[in-house]
């Protein structure tokens, strides 16, 4: 285990519960990717931040290193504030002998889902609704992937996430260390992995497995990456749970700020800390981190985070950047 | 043929609170439409009678892929739709 490296995207409810086994466990590099910074309404499920990371508006990546670090020295835990998009995947994966999902939506599972195939590296699906959950270990050549389970993308809307549902907090810590189990027989060689979807609702105390079976058509397993499709312009999202919108723009790698801080003064008002920009104007509450991400608070509005991200950030981030 | 139908947990607000269903059908999709025939509110096909991606359907454990609908059931079978889960 202490040679084996593990990445976790997704730091929140899985992954909180992922990242404490694994370190616990003492896996020797784990390397924890996550977009968002930490607020209130993550305590109840979110196992590895507290009330003073929330008022130092940490980003959950550098919360949940820092917290780590203090569990298990020998462990080398790198936390990295991205979102994982497919002109990144590569970067984030290499040199990872495991993918373990502590995910938010599904766009990027079916990233992460070519990215194992591609790369060959076994993934651990989870993923926690309500009062229910689920779980697949998916391993390249062994195991049906994520894509023979589910073919494509839903519409946007058509199935419930954790704004309209909810997510109790024993759901993602049950999910969670299922797939810690898987993780820790993947790294050490065991061949007794889950090959089925374990269902768990805790509401009710039940468990199911369903067995998958390999999808004749599925693109992924044929090595047809599709998820490359997956729109890689300026993109908007509603984030789960969490009463904002994130706006991401895979072009632009890195920002200066402090000179975005600079440029923003005239505008609003701008709070910098080492790891984001708050920035205020028109009563429109935005964060924005140093990949050039940009979350607007208090808003389900994607079509006005967009309109904020190319009025006050895109065209001063190029030019910062001498585009 | 009366078949148990068994509903994921969040789906069960489109069935009457009722996790278990006994269904008649002579397949899995005469079941399931059956199922839709009771339970309006549960939208398992879209307009053109395909069934949503986002839906696992489980006959005995095992999950069948769309193109294995009309497979015949027989009495005592049991079917779980289950829903695709993207939280964490």
């Amino acid at each position: 285990m202490g040679n084996s490296s593990a990445v976790i995207i997704g730091c929140g409810g899985l992954g909180g519960i992922i990242a404490t086994s694994l370190v616990r466990t003492g896996v020797g590099k784990v390397k924890l990717v996550d977009r968002d910074i930490v607020e209130y309404h993550n305590l109840h499920r979110q196992i590895l931040f507290n009330e003073e990371d929330v008022k130092n508006k940490l980003p959950k990546a550098v919360a949940a290193e820092r917290n780590l670090k203090k569990v298990n020295s020998s462990v080398e835990v790198e936390g990295i504030v991205a979102d994982v998009h497919n002109a990144n995947i590569e970067s984030m994966v290499a040199g990872a002998d495991i993918i373990m999902d502590g995910l938010d939506n599904l766009e990027t599972r079916f990233i992460i889902n070519d990215a194992s195939l591609k790369y060959k590296i076994p993934w651990v699906y989870g993923g926690a609704l309500a009062t229910s959950g689920m779980t697949a270990s998916i391993i390249p050549g062994e195991t049906p992937c994520f894509r023979c389970i589910y073919p494509s993308l839903p519409s946007h809307g058509a199935i419930p996430t954790c704004d309209t549902a909810g997510v109790i907090g024993p759901a993602p810590f049950i999910i969670g260390s299922l797939q810690s189990v898987e993780a820790i027989k993947i790294l050490t060689g065991n061949k007794d992995i889950n090959r089925d979807i374990i269902a768990v609702d805790v509401w009710r105390g039940n468990f199911s497995r369903f067995e998958i079976a390999y999808r004749p058509d599925c693109p992924a397993c044929q090595g047809e990456y599709k998820s490359s499709q997956i729109q890689t312009g300026v993109r908007t999202e509603i984030l789960c749970g969490q009463n904002s919108v994130q706006v991401s723009d895979p072009g632009i790698d890195s920002i200066s700020l402090i000179k975005l801080a600079e440029s923003l003064k005239p505008l609003g008002e701008v709070s910098r800390k080492r790891f984001a920009i708050r920035f205020i104007t028109d009563r429109h509450e935005m964060v924005i981190f140093p990949d050039g991400r940009l979350i607007l608070k208090n808003s389900f509005d994607e079509s006005l985070a967009a309109a904020l991200y190319a009025k006050y950030i895109k065209a001063r981030i190029e030019g910062l950047n001498g585009k | 043929m009366s078949i148990k139908v068994h509903s994921e947990p969040f789906l069960s607000r489109y069935t009457d609170n009722r996790k278990v269903i006994e269904i008649n059908g002579e397949t899995v999709r005469e079941c399931l439409n059956n199922l839709v025939r009771h339970f309006p509110r549960l939208e398992l096909f879209d307009k053109n009678g395909n069934l949503f991606d986002y839906y696992t359907i489980v006959v005995n454990s095992r999950i069948i892929f769309t193109n294995e609908l009309d497979t015949p059931v027989t009495d005592g079978d049991e079917i779980s739709i289950d829903l695709m889960i993207a939280g964490g």
